[in-house]
């Protein structure tokens, strides 16, 4: 964490992801993060997001000392459909590597007939989506293991997304 | 800011003189996690194809700002990576210290000690060592004599028959390619050869494993590992297995050969179905290097890769000359990044209809990459100004950022992709699971059994 007086951005973002993804920030923005995918998903939150993102890194911000879960309920329940639509695109952000524009989540809500429309950001965004991991599982097409890996259990869900 | 008190190092190799403490790199950027690298163990702990040598390179990169002089980037070969823990530890300060690795080992492989070939040059090549039939290997340094067609050339020179880095015998078909990609034409016609090389630490530890041909590999009940390289004390250390992957160009027409590290070789390809066999002398001159290091903080190897300044452009040039790019040809005669039409006929040169490869650069490295190689590569070029060795560039060191990964037997590797033009020539970008990253290609590496090996291709060429 930064030691200036005025929060590291990035910081900030990342910890407001660990709670609302449930994944812990050391694994979503390694001490030495050869993906870049934090800083590369606050950058293009902040351009898609616009105001809705830089108020929810706002609102994080003044409420950052308190519990997680209440941190999580005050933005996704307490605090106005557009601020947790924001927050459900950062989180759809991180699981899938796709933006969700906040407006078309709310759509959603209102009709589940149409599905909400996403854009990968990226190939990389695509092999570094979280829900492979939390699945214990990898991207289709993609993976770091050895050859033979289906003959043994899964790793372990500890080691791929954090906690115990 | 992160300093050293909150990050993770391996091993901590005390210098007396100077009391400056170093640190070999080991599971970086790992918190609370301090252990006892392999590199403190015991020496007898040290197999026996890589003893202990009283000349590891521990020279430190230089403070900034940075001045590498002449006597530094001659100060040898190093048995690991030196890293001083006295820094921030992030991905610009290892990037760095390996690159800085990198160009060290480069010039100490490179320059001869006692004016013969450069000690890579001299390493067994793969050629002599996986010998038909699973033949038995001749001891490390032997001379094996050229193909009966070969004749002419200074005695002991090299046989360049590879027309790509990773097959030994050239063959016309593309099934015969396993990245199905190409050979690398230059701007003179003539099809690039390719060497691989094993150091003698790598040589003897296949030869005493029996891991030179099929059967023995069956009969191989253990698990491949390769030596590695360390700092034991001081300047004490092993030397890893180290793979040295060279391409070469023939020296021609618009060439400069006082600009190239050069041999004198023989140009040889196999007779294949209805194409009689071919061999010339010819000077040769070095257009890429991989270096590749085995160590005891990095299991998953340092992947360094150099290439001669005149290879490729970045981006399209307005003019200059260039080993594998014509400046203002046009897209229809001179296609970008195209493998060269087939049928491949490395007998048959130059190649017909006057093609030549047209190779621009595409993998985008990391802006700590960037940034260190642009810190080092004119140092070093400065400090070997009058040696060939000036002319060459640092393109990047790939490594494991996480060698100890539970998730990840790749280590993390750091930059995601890495190529030189003139071996990953057509896999090059940035598409993950389709562009050139060394380490997780070598990671599938197996022998001709098919069981893991290292992250070494070398055993499945075994007969």
């Amino acid at each position: 964490m930064s030691n200036s007086s005025t929060p590291d951005p990035l910081d900030q973002f990342v910890a407001l992801s660990a709670i609302l993804t449930g994944i812990a920030a050391d694994k979503l923005h390694p001490q030495l993060d050869t993906h870049g995918t934090a800083a590369a998903y606050l950058a293009y939150a902040t351009q898609q997001g616009g105001s809705a993102f830089t108020g929810l890194l706002a609102l994080y911000a003044q409420n950052s000392t308190q519990p997680p879960d209440t941190i999580a309920k005050l933005i996704l329940q307490q605090s106005g459909q557009a601020t947790a639509n924001i927050a459900q695109a950062v989180t759809l952000m991180w699981y899938l590597g796709a933006w969700y524009p906040p407006a078309g989540l709310a759509a959603y809500q209102a009709d589940q007939s149409v599905p909400a429309p996403f854009v990968v950001i990226s190939s990389d965004a695509y092999t570094q989506g979280w829900a492979w991991r939390v699945g214990q599982a990898h991207p289709m097409g993609y993976s770091d293991l050895r050859f033979g890996y289906w003959n043994g259990p899964p790793q372990a869900l500890a080691d791929l997304v954090g906690g115990s | 800011m992160r300093k050293l008190g909150s990050i993770i190092v391996l091993a901590a190799v005390v210098v007396a003189l100077g009391a400056v403490f170093y640190f070999s790199t080991g599971t970086h950027g790992q918190k609370g996690n301090f252990a006892v690298s392999s590199s403190m163990q015991p020496l007898a702990a040290a197999p026996p194809v890589n003893p202990v040598v009283n000349d590891c390179n521990i020279t430190l990169p230089p403070d900034a700002p940075a001045i590498v002089t002449p006597a530094i980037a001659r100060s040898g070969l190093p048995c690991a990576v030196a890293f001083d823990g006295t820094h921030q530890v992030n991905l610009d300060t290892l990037q760095q210290a390996f690159d800085f690795n990198s160009w060290l080992s480069f010039v100490a492989l490179s320059i001869s000690s006692n004016g013969t070939a450069p000690g890579w040059e001299g390493w067994q090549d793969l050629s002599s060592l996986m010998l038909p039939d699973g033949a038995t290997p001749p001891p490390f340094g032997t001379s094996v004599p050229p193909p009966a067609i070969c004749t002419g050339g200074p005695a002991g020179a090299p046989v360049l028959q590879m027309f790509s880095k990773t097959t030994v015998t050239p063959t016309l078909s593309v099934a015969g390619q396993p990245l199905n990609t190409g050979p690398l034409i230059d701007q003179n016609g003539n099809y690039v050869r390719y060497q691989i090389l094993v150091n003698k630490p790598m040589y003897d530890y296949i030869v005493t494993n029996g891991l030179y041909s099929k059967a023995g590999q069956q009969r191989f009940t253990g698990t491949v590992q390769f030596p590695e390289g360390a700092i034991v004390s001081g300047t004490q250390g092993t030397v890893g297995a180290i793979v040295a992957k060279a391409a070469w160009k023939v020296l021609g027409p618009g060439d400069n050969p006082a600009t190239y590290e050069t041999v004198t070789g023989y140009v040889y390809t196999p007779a294949t179905a209805g194409v009689p066999a071919s061999c010339a002398t010819h000077q040769l001159g070095l257009v890429g290097l991989h270096i590749v290091h085995k160590t005891a903080n990095e299991p998953q190897w340092n992947w360094a890769t150099f290439e001669h300044v005149d290879n490729v452009p970045n981006i399209t040039p307005a003019g200059g000359h260039f080993n594998f790019y014509k400046p203002g040809c046009a897209a229809a005669a001179c296609p970008v990044n195209a493998p060269p039409p087939q049928p491949w006929n490395p007998s048959v040169q130059p190649f017909p209809n006057d093609f030549h490869s047209q190779i621009v650069r595409t993998t985008k490295y990391p802006a700590e990459a960037v940034r260190s190689a642009a810190l080092w590569n004119p140092q070093f070029q400065a400090a070997l100004q009058g040696s060939v060795l000036a002319n060459y560039e640092l393109i990047t060191t790939q490594w494991p950022t996480d060698p100890t990964s539970k998730t990840d037997p790749n280590g993390a590797p750091f930059p995601l992709f890495a190529a030189n033009s003139t071996m990953e020539t057509y896999v090059q970008g940035n598409v993950p699971q389709a562009s050139s990253s060394c380490m997780s290609c070598h990671g599938n590496a197996t022998g001709a059994s098919g069981k893991e090996s290292d992250f070494s291709f070398v055993l499945e060429k075994a007969q």
